[in-house]
């Protein structure tokens, strides 16, 4: 075959395209739909949570200032309704009579700025009012009989306290409150008897101004002012920003003489911040829009590589497949002008064997005979070790200390010939490997062992095997003068000799490492304890469940194969 | 030391070859050539340091070669490793060391240069071409080129 055919032969699949099977596993939009939801998920949870916290605080904010204002408006009720104990106080002291009263009336009136008027009711009758301006319609005004306030009035007269009564409509018109305190006058004999009332009404919404509740609507607030009379479930509205019913306002409690008042707060909007809510909703769904984008790109590009790599995977597959096939081609084209060399120096040395007295064609007819048979000798081992990560059967279970003895067998003669002694130390525990090369590496090991033999003493081979975890690790050990820390890797190298003296090509360390990482184990040197040199082979350990399934005859076959 | 004038032969060759056909082909030419040298033959590169360092019994007398002629594959130590070693030992580094190889792959040219070697020669196939060859390698480094003194 010429080298061209032969070149066409060994590469003809080469350039043809690997189809491209790719893409199938990894897709963007599976990938971008994931990252979208759990995005948009996180993102929920976010603005949940961060909404939470705002309306805590907002309810905090609102329950501060309804504390505050209704805490105002405490106040200038207290202040306003002890303006009829000035009267009582007055009143005593005339002995029911205040000389003057729109005059006092008048100036007591500028010391309490809540209160409307001021009004005496001798037994319960409305007599004087101050100021009289606007309110003539009460003088007369008999409140322990009237239908409307003699509960109120009586109340207070009965339990001798101040009542607030109200809200109710003044005579005098509009919305007001009264405060009402009975009056008890002594008669000079110990005993007390009921004067009167002495009233301060109260006209809204001018008494609430303490309470500065318009801000509150400037705050974008919304109010209510209400109160529940006593022994009623109706709420009457005192004051409120807008008519609406609050949302989830919060409230605070007054309690008034003999009433209870309630103010409430809500914001005009109500508590959710809705236009707030939108941005962050949006700005959530953009986030997880964007992330998804990006995890689909990376997802397509990780797939792209993937497909890459397969591709170039299979390449160099291809590539180094047709690199094997070129060189065992080679040697095969090789091995037979090497062979008819060696054979015909070895017919030409026999023809000229009595003839020849030229010692230097003597040597060069050897030299070539040599040189011939040292040339197949390199070819068989291109080709052992082009083989060697092949496997020869099935690759399975296989049991080492049967494969050992069948090997032994068949080199008894060799070892006898060297005086060595081979020693199996514990059980060797199974591999998983293919019996004809388990028994190769062997081979080589002991190959080794024999090679690098002292030859002064007795060559002693020890064979020691151990299980540690899924890999199972052989160690042989020789006697010999061992190999120097700087050549113990090199040795595994193609044709690396530590002699041009020794027997050998140099390729048994190299096919017996080549066998081994075809099934992804390894091999390497070091000292033997007696200063040899120690093998060591680690190997992928046979399955514990699995019993082994290459049986004495499988071995003793492959033993007798080589 | 030996000194050469005392010496009957009046140039020294180091030989390193693992090969014993190919260290014959050398002494073969060199004894056609009528060249007056002694050859001293050494296995590998590591021996061939041994040599020039004098190491050991068997090389506790030995003459400081003139010129070195180098195989590229030998075992323990290589042509490249040998090289590298003497070009960084300054006892040793102005001896020419000459590569006689069969290789013709260009990178073994260009790393035998760039580690030191004086040339670099292709083995031929024809004894009577290698007979010339290592005429014309004697003629040049023994007679033609001058070396320093150093013996």
């Amino acid at each position: 075959m010429k080298p061209a055919e032969l070149h066409a032969a060994v590469f003809q699949t080469t350039d043809q395209a690997a189809p491209d099977r790719s893409g199938v596993l990894f897709r963007p939009a599976w990938v971008a739909a994931i990252v979208f939801v759990a995005a948009l998920s996180l993102a929920t949870g976010l603005i949940w949570r961060y909404e939470k916290v705002r309306l805590r605080d907002a309810r905090e904010v609102a329950s501060n200032l309804v504390a505050e204002r209704a805490y105002a408006m405490h106040s200038s009720f207290d202040r306003v309704l002890s303006a009829t104990y000035a009267l009582a106080a007055m009143l005593q002291q005339g002995n029911g009579r205040i000389p003057h009263f729109e005059e006092a009336a008048g100036q007591l009136l500028r010391y309490y700025p809540g209160a409307a008027a001021l009004q005496l009711a001798p037994g319960g009758i409305v007599r004087q009012v101050v100021p009289l301006q606007g309110n003539e319609e009460a003088i007369g005004h008999d409140l322990l009989n009237d239908p409307q306030r003699a509960r109120a009035a009586r109340l207070s007269a009965d339990r001798e306290q101040l009542v607030l009564a109200g809200p109710f409509q003044l005579l005098q018109g509009g919305l007001g409150a009264a405060g009402r305190l009975p009056v008890f006058l002594d008669d000079g004999q110990g005993q007390r008897t009921f004067w009167g009332l002495a009233i301060v009404l109260i006209a809204f919404p001018e008494a609430l101004a303490p309470a500065r509740l318009a801000e509150l609507v400037e705050q974008g607030y919304a109010y209510e002012l209400s109160c529940t009379p006593p022994g009623s479930d109706q709420k009457q509205v005192i004051a409120a920003s807008s008519g609406a019913q609050l949302f989830k306002p919060v409230e605070r409690v007054l309690q008034l003489p003999n009433a209870t008042w309630t103010l409430r707060l809500a914001p005009e909007a109500g508590w959710n911040d809705l236009p707030g809510l939108y941005w962050k909703a949006a700005l959530g769904l953009l986030f997880s829009a964007l992330l998804a984008w990006q995890a689909a790109l990376q997802a397509r590009l990780f797939g792209r590589t993937r497909a890459h790599e397969r591709t170039l995977e299979q390449r160099v597959g291809q590539r180094t497949a047709d690199l094997q096939r070129f060189a065992e081609v080679v040697a095969h084209h090789l091995r037979e002008p090497a062979r008819l060399v060696a054979s015909y120096a070895s017919r030409l040395n026999g023809q000229l064997t009595g003839r020849l007295d030229d010692d230097e064609v003597r040597l060069s007819l050897d030299f070539i005979g040599q040189q011939a048979r040292r040339l197949q000798d390199l070819l068989r081992d291109v080709e052992r070790y082009l083989a060697a990560d092949q496997a020869r059967g099935t690759i399975a279970p296989c049991d080492v200390e049967l494969a050992l003895q069948s090997l032994l067998a068949s080199l008894t003669d060799r070892l006898a010939d060297a005086k060595a002694s081979v020693t199996v130390l514990g059980t060797l525990p199974a591999a998983m490997i293919d019996p004809p090369r388990l028994l190769e590496l062997f081979r080589i090991a002991l190959d080794n062992a024999l090679l690098h033999a002292h030859g002064e003493q007795p060559l002693r081979i020890d064979i020691a095997g151990e299980q540690l975890g899924r890999v199972v690790r052989y160690r042989i050990s020789d006697n010999g003068p061992g190999i120097e820390e700087i050549y113990r890797e090199r040795v595994f190298n193609v044709f690396e000799r530590l002699s041009s003296t020794g027997r050998g090509t140099g390729i048994g360390l190299a096919i017996l490492r080549r066998i081994a990482e075809s099934v992804a184990g390894r091999v390497w040197l070091d000292e033997a304890p007696g200063g040899g040199c120690r093998v060591l082979i680690e190997l992928p350990a046979a399955g514990q469940t699995e019993p082994a399934r290459h049986g004495r005859d499988d071995l003793c076959q492959a033993a007798r194969a080589k | 030391m030996t000194s050469k004038q005392e010496n009957s032969f009046p140039f020294v060759i180091l030989l390193a070859e693992d090969e014993p056909a190919d260290a014959h082909l050398v002494s073969l030419a060199l004894r056609e050539n009528r060249i007056a040298t002694e050859l001293q033959h050494v296995l590998d590169g590591r021996e061939a340091l041994e040599y020039l360092r004098r190491e050991g019994r068997r090389f506790a007398t030995a003459v400081r070669p003139d010129l070195i002629l180098l195989d590229l594959n030998m075992p323990r130590m290589n042509g490249r490793e040998f090289l590298a070693a003497i070009k960084s030992d300054p006892a040793l580094c102005d001896i020419p060391v000459v590569v006689l190889s069969t290789s013709e792959v260009d990178r073994d040219v260009r790393d035998s240069y760039r580690l030191g070697a004086a040339g670099y020669i292709t083995k031929p196939l024809d004894i009577g071409e290698f007979v010339v060859e290592i005429r014309q390698l004697s003629q040049y480094w023994l007679s033609l080129v001058r070396l320093p003194e150093n013996r």
